[in-house]
C-alpha cells in the first residue's frame, strides 16, 4: 500500500490540483473529437478518435515545452478563438448535410454530387480545435504544476484517457442520436467565444491604450 | 402444444406500466435535476459545478460499467446503457466547461490565505 505520508504535503496538492485541472479541461476536447467523430463509419470513428488523442497530447507537449514565451504573446487567446469559431462553422454545415444514411441512399440512387463527411475533413477538424484548445488548456495545467513536473506528467496521462473515453461515447451517443450534436455544437461555440471574449480584453491595452 | 424443456415460441406480451420508450430519458433528467438541486442546497456555489461534473463524469462511468458487464443476462438495455453514458459524459463537460477551475484549486489548497476572486 502506497504511504502518502512519504510524499511533500506541496506534491499531493499539486496532483490533486492537476487531476481536477484535467477533468475540468479536457471537457471541451473530448466533445470536439466526439462532435467531429460522429458522421464516421465505426472503424474511422475509432481511428479519427485516435488521432485527435494523438495530436492533442503532442499539441500540450509541444506548448507545454514553451509556455512562458506563449505567455508573452499578446493576441494568442483572440487567435485561438477565432480559429475555434471557424471549426464550429464547418461543423455547422457537415451537421446540415445529409447524414450517413441519406447519403448511402443517394449514393445508390446514383446521385453523384452528395457530399460525405470524410476520414481525413473529421481529422482536420479535430486537430485544428486541438490547436486552440490545447494552448487554453496547457496554460492552466503547467502553472498549477510548474515545480511538480511528474505531477503534470501523470495530468497529462489523465487527459489522454480522459479524452479517450468520453470522446467515444459522445461519438457513439451522437451516431444514435444527431439531433444532441447541436447541443455539442453549441457547448463549442461557447467555447470559441469565450476564448474571443477573454482574448479581446487581452489586447485590448495593447491596441486602444 | 408445447413439451416442457424444449424452446417455445415468444409469446405476446404487453408492456408493463412504467416501461415507456421515453422512460429513460425522462429518469435521466430527473435524476440530473436532483442531484443539480442537491449540490446547490449543500455546497458553496462557486464549486457547485465543478462537482457537478465530477459526478457526472462517474455516472457515465457507471453506465458505460452496466452496459459493458449487465446485471442480467437475458435482459439487453446495453444500448440504453451506453445512451446514458454519453448523455451523463455530454452533461459533466458542459458543466466543466462553464464552471470556473480557480475556486476548487483554492478548496484543495490545504493552507495558506485563500482568494476571494469568487467570493
Amino acid at each position: 500500500m502506497i504511504d502518502l505520508s512519504m510524499l511533500p504535503q506541496g506534491a499531493i496538492t499539486a496532483i490533486l490540483q492537476v487531476i481536477m485541472i484535467d477533468l475540468v479541461l479536457a471537457g471541451d476536447n473530448a466533445v470536439v473529437i466526439g462532435l467531429a467523430a460522429a458522421g464516421l463509419p465505426p472503424p474511422q470513428r475509432s481511428k479519427a478518435i485516435l488521432v485527435g488523442i494523438i495530436a492533442a497530447t503532442a499539441l500540450r507537449l509541444a506548448f507545454a515545452a514553451i509556455a512562458v514565451e506563449l505567455l508573452e504573446i499578446a493576441g494568442l487567446l483572440l487567435a485561438g478563438g477565432i480559429l475555434l469559431l471557424w471549426v464550429c462553422w464547418k461543423m455547422w454545415r457537415d451537421l446540415r448535410g445529409p447524414g450517413p444514411e441519406d447519403t448511402e441512399a443517394a449514393l445508390t440512387k446514383g446521385e453523384a454530387h452528395v457530399p460525405q463527411k470524410t476520414f481525413a475533413r473529421a481529422a482536420w477538424q479535430i486537430v485544428v480545435a486541438d490547436v486552440s484548445m490545447s494552448l487554453d488548456n496547457v496554460l492552466a495545467v503547467a502553472g498549477a504544476a510548474r515545480d511538480h513536473p511528474y505531477a503534470l506528467i501523470f495530468g497529462l496521462g489523465l487527459s489522454i484517457v480522459l479524452m479517450g473515453v468520453a470522446a467515444t461515447f459522445i461519438a457513439r451517443l451522437l451516431n444514435r442520436h444527431r439531433w444532441i450534436a447541436y447541443v455539442g455544437l453549441a457547448i463549442i461555440l461557447y467555447v470559441s467565444l469565450e476564448m474571443i471574449w477573454r482574448g479581446f480584453w487581452e489586447i485590448e491595452p495593447h491596441v486602444f491604450g | 402444444m408445447y413439451l416442457t424443456g424444449f424452446p417455445q415460441p415468444p409469446r405476446f406480451r404487453p408492456r408493463p406500466p412504467g416501461r415507456d420508450p421515453r422512460s429513460p430519458g425522462l429518469a435521466f433528467v430527473a435524476v440530473l435535476m436532483v442531484a443539480l438541486a442537491i449540490f446547490v442546497l449543500v455546497l458553496p456555489h462557486s464549486v457547485v459545478l465543478p462537482v457537478f461534473s465530477l459526478w457526472a463524469l462517474s455516472a457515465a462511468a457507471c453506465a458505460a460499467l452496466l452496459a459493458i458487464f449487465p446485471l442480467r443476462r437475458r435482459t439487453s438495455y446495453a444500448g440504453a446503457a451506453w445512451d446514458m453514458a454519453g448523455a451523463f459524459t455530454l452533461v459533466g463537460c458542459a458543466a466543466a466547461i462553464l464552471g470556473e477551475i480557480e475556486p476548487i484549486i483554492e478548496f484543495i489548497r490545504p493552507s495558506g490565505p485563500r482568494s476571494k476572486v469568487n467570493d
